[in-house]
């Protein structure tokens, strides 16, 4: 059974922007959660899984919906420039909270700051690498999937 | 911008805001934020207001620019 919708377009717009709003806090909020609590906290996976669960279907949800729809961003196109610095924001802010978090978590890294330094090094590199990777395929889809909307709503009908 | 146009042509009818967001099928707070200019209504609603109210879509949402009659 199809429930009707009782809003008009002003009430849904509207709506559609507070749960918009709403999505990306509850989203970013999960992100922290997260983050907090496998790094900074000596708290078993376990016990955050759910959370990291539902941050992931949020996740490959978002992806998989703006692949199917070809949308990409609200402010960015999905360029190699694009994908370089969603890269390195995304790679360096890890890194940071990962040197951050090892520092304050091990009594080995206290004396170590040189690996402590590597090791951080090693994982900007491997998250940037894995953040710039995801994004060029995700661009690529995208631009796929607006060519093919292009053709399907052309008036260029036999044209090449 | 406000559209006078659209609030004219309802007072010309002796309308309320319920009465034309009843025709159109929104609510009343919808007419009057369209009247306000806080709301840019689809072209869809603009056609059901326009039929509504016996006018064209020139005649409640064009404006005209300084340059021009």
């Amino acid at each position: 059974m199809k429930i009707k919708k009782v809003v008009d377009e002003r009430q849904e717009l509207e709506l559609l922007k507070i749960e918009h709003v709403v999505f990306w806090i509850v989203f970013w909020g999960l992100f922290v959660s997260f983050i907090v609590q496998s790094m900074f906290m000596d708290v078993p996976f376990q016990q955050y899984l759910p959370e990291f669960v539902i941050f992931m279907v949020c996740c490959v949800g978002v992806i998989v919906g703006s692949v199917r729809k070809g949308q990409w961003d609200f402010y960015t196109r999905p360029t190699t420039k694009t994908y370089v610095i969603t890269a390195a924001i995304g790679s360096a802010a890890f890194g940071l909270i990962f040197g951050v978090a090892q520092y304050l978590r091990s009594d080995y890294f206290k004396d170590q700051i040189l690996m402590l330094v590597l090791i951080t090094v090693i994982m900007i590199v491997s998250i940037f690498i894995a953040i710039f990777a995801l994004s060029a395929l995700m661009g690529k889809m995208v631009k796929k999937k607006r060519e093919k909307l292009a053709q399907e709503y052309s008036d260029d009908d036999g044209e090449a | 911008m406000k559209n006078m146009k659209m609030k004219l042509a309802r007072v010309e009818r002796d309308w309320s805001q319920e009465q034309l967001a009843e025709a159109v099928g929104v609510t009343r707070q919808t007419i009057g934020m369209i009247e306000a200019g806080k709301f840019n209504p689809s072209l869809q609603l603009c056609i059901a207001i326009c039929r509504a109210l016996g006018k064209t879509l020139n005649d409640l949402f064009w404006e005209d620019t300084e340059n021009e009659d």
